[in-house]
């Protein structure tokens, strides 16, 4: 654990301004008008409609896309901090993807009509599935199995995910597998926010009991034992509330990768390399990469509203390239 | 010797016949001085009399809903072999052709159904069963494909070729007549005055804008569509706060396909959207007349002018 280069409180006062100016200007910038064109229709006594855009449609997705981004990252760095393994990220290792998987099974079977919470459940319950194969995997191998794992759960997850919205009567499932492996936060409900925030704060709540025991756990597994730090209780909370997070959030917005990897990389020096400092700090660094990327899609004149997942996948990707060769090197040397 | 060899032996001596007079058809009797050619002529028009196969193919086999209403519209019931199963579904049924519709025999785009039905003709869409149409050509079919129609112009355009291609020309002109005329009839019916705004919100907030069929089905209805108002070409998937700027005077949302459930239809439950239909007059214009550039079409036009009479449009 090295110094950090600035104060702990100070860091998480700048991201948490930093997260909430970009969801200020989110609820500004989309394709219904910019700030002028909203005061244009206050002006001409539109107003109602300026309202809709910006309460009814903006705010919700801007809500979910903080909530969802500051999941991602806090879940990334526990999870990180609890394989001791900077490769772990909901995303890279399957949690999302087998989210995903049931949040579709849950939608199209039309349980979710019947009972909207059984989306977000059967969610968090395709996340808590795969986050207990990739725990008993992980105690066994190394990085290598980790990574091999992940891609093994992600590819059987989408295969899953393409057979059920294949055997879907409607004929527009099919297509919309995009939104599942990718994400987005287009035109979400206030309904949305409502079924999934409470259940992505549970599962932050839960993740920050464990940030004195991932402390600890940093300096090895018997050196955290010795220091009165329970094993199962910590990975209880970080899987248990990685998935309940990560559930709730990809069953309202679709899996939305690599911010759980990017996030806690970049803040790791801030934070002086605490792995329980890094859970708060990665939440509000998610949250504002997330809606940084929400506001890029509006932004970019692509005609057709990129998907979510595609921005951060962009982002994403090389960096986990990167990562993956530093790693190789760091390991021959 | 069944009918096919005998169109190919009426061709060879109505060909043989052109030779013998000289060029030109071969019923030309002027001038003709030398008996054999007139002999020759004689016997191709007796080969093609005894044949009206030649001319009007009497199995006709049509692969594409589109092609179905206006063959249906155009030869007699007699002559079809099978039409899709799609004209009868009651989602699709083509404007008043259902007695007819319900009595043809359907195929599902398959090239072995279409085989045994032994067709003299095969009507197809474009883009659509290419892999059937492609065999059925390779199998020596006489296949014929069908663009798509943009416009009234186009519908016309399919109406004759078809008119032309099943022996029935005058027919076809029958249809276009009959077309225009009512069209004309309902138009005479719109008040005067600016067109306003109609929101037809489609699955994935599919919306028309200018220069499609749909938007010339709204436009002689009496509205502009919102695709109109927002100033695109062609169709387009529109954000949900981008079709929120724009206060239509009539709105219509899809319906097919909540159920099953998908995400396709997910913003049409968005609590903004529900507003604005709430406060909106609301029309359905059920999908089988905006299906197809074909003579259904008016059914379309004439809920909208409707509409515009009963004072829906005002704001």
């Amino acid at each position: 654990m090295t110094r950090a280069p600035i104060p702990y409180p100070l860091l998480l006062i700048l991201l948490a301004t930093l997260s909430l100016t970009l969801g200020a200007i989110s609820l500004l910038v989309g394709p219904g008008g910019g700030p002028a064109e909203i005061m244009a229709m206050l002006v001409r006594g539109d107003g109602d409609i300026a309202w809709m855009i910006v309460g009814d449609v903006r705010l919700p997705r801007t809500l979910l896309a903080l909530f969802v981004g500051a999941t991602l990252g806090m879940a990334g760095a526990a999870l990180q901090g609890l394989l001791r393994n900077p490769l772990a990220d909901p995303g890279v290792v399957g949690v999302t993807t087998s989210a995903s998987l049931g949040a579709v099974i849950a939608l199209y079977t039309g349980a979710s009509l019947a009972f909207p919470l059984a989306l977000p459940v059967m969610g968090i319950a395709g996340a808590l599935a795969s986050a207990i194969v990739l725990l008993m995997l992980a105690r066994r191998g190394g990085m290598l199995t980790l990574v091999l794992a992940g891609v093994a759960i992600s590819s059987l997850c989408a295969a899953l995910m393409s057979l059920a919205l294949n055997l879907s009567p409607n004929p527009y499932a099919a297509a919309e597998i995009m939104f599942w492996l990718m994400g987005s936060v287009t035109d979400r409900s206030m309904d949305h926010v409502a079924l999934a925030a409470p259940l992505m704060a549970l599962g932050a709540i839960m993740l920050m009991l464990a940030a004195r025991a991932l402390n600890a756990l940093s300096l090895g597994e018997e050196t955290a034992a010795s220091l009165g730090v329970s094993l199962s209780r910590t990975r209880a909370l970080v899987i248990g509330g990685a998935s309940i997070g990560v559930g709730a959030g990809t069953a309202v917005c679709g899996g939305i990768g690599f911010i759980g990897l990017v996030v806690p990389h970049l803040l790791r020096p801030l934070v002086g390399h605490t792995p329980g400092r890094l859970l708060a700090a990665s939440a509000f660094g998610g949250a504002a990469l997330l809606m940084a990327a929400d506001i890029l899609v509006r932004l970019l004149p692509t005609g057709i509203e990129l998907k979510l997942g595609v921005v951060t996948s962009l982002v994403g990707a090389p960096f986990f390239l990167w990562l993956i060769f530093r790693a190789r090197t760091e390991l021959e040397s | 010797m069944n009918r096919r060899q005998l169109q190919m032996l009426a061709t060879r001596l109505a060909s043989l016949s052109r030779h013998a007079t000289g060029g030109g058809g071969a019923p030309r009797l002027r001038g003709v001085t030398e008996g054999v050619s007139l002999w020759a002529a004689l016997l191709a028009v007796f080969v093609i009399l005894a044949s009206p196969a030649h001319a009007q193919p009497q199995r006709i086999v049509s692969m594409n809903l589109c092609t179905d209403e206006l063959l249906m519209r155009i030869v007699d019931p007699s002559r079809i072999a099978a039409i899709t199963y799609l004209s009868q579904q009651p989602v699709n049924a083509p404007l008043g052709l259902d007695s007819i519709s319900a009595k043809l025999p359907v195929n599902h785009g398959l090239a072995e159904e279409v085989i045994r039905l032994d067709p003299d003709l095969i009507l197809a869409g474009q883009f659509a069963a290419t892999t059937a149409t492609s065999l059925l050509t390779r199998l020596g079919y006489r296949v014929e494909t069908f663009a798509p129609e943009n416009s009234f112009a186009d519908m016309r355009a399919n109406i004759r070729r078809l008119g032309e291609l099943v022996g029935e020309p005058a027919r076809a002109e029958a249809v276009i007549a009959d077309f225009d005329a009512r069209l004309a009839a309902l138009q005479a019916q719109l008040p005067p005055g600016e067109k306003p705004v109609f929101a037809d919100i489609g699955v994935n907030n599919y919306i028309a804008g200018a220069n499609t069929l749909y938007t010339e089905v709204v436009n002689a209805g009496g509205y502009r569509t919102l695709g109109q108002a927002l100033g695109f070409e062609g169709f387009r998937n529109v954000p949900l706060e981008l079709i929120l700027t724009v206060r239509p005077a009539l709105i219509s949302t899809a319906t097919p396909w909540t159920s099953p459930p998908s995400m396709s239809t997910i913003s049409l439950g968005h609590p903004a959207l529900r507003a604005l239909v709430e406060r909106t007059p609301h029309i359905t214009i059920p999908e089988r007349y905006t299906t197809c550039g074909a003579p259904s079409m008016l059914g379309a036009v004439e809920l909208l002018v409707e509409a515009r009479k009963t004072g829906l449009s005002a704001p």
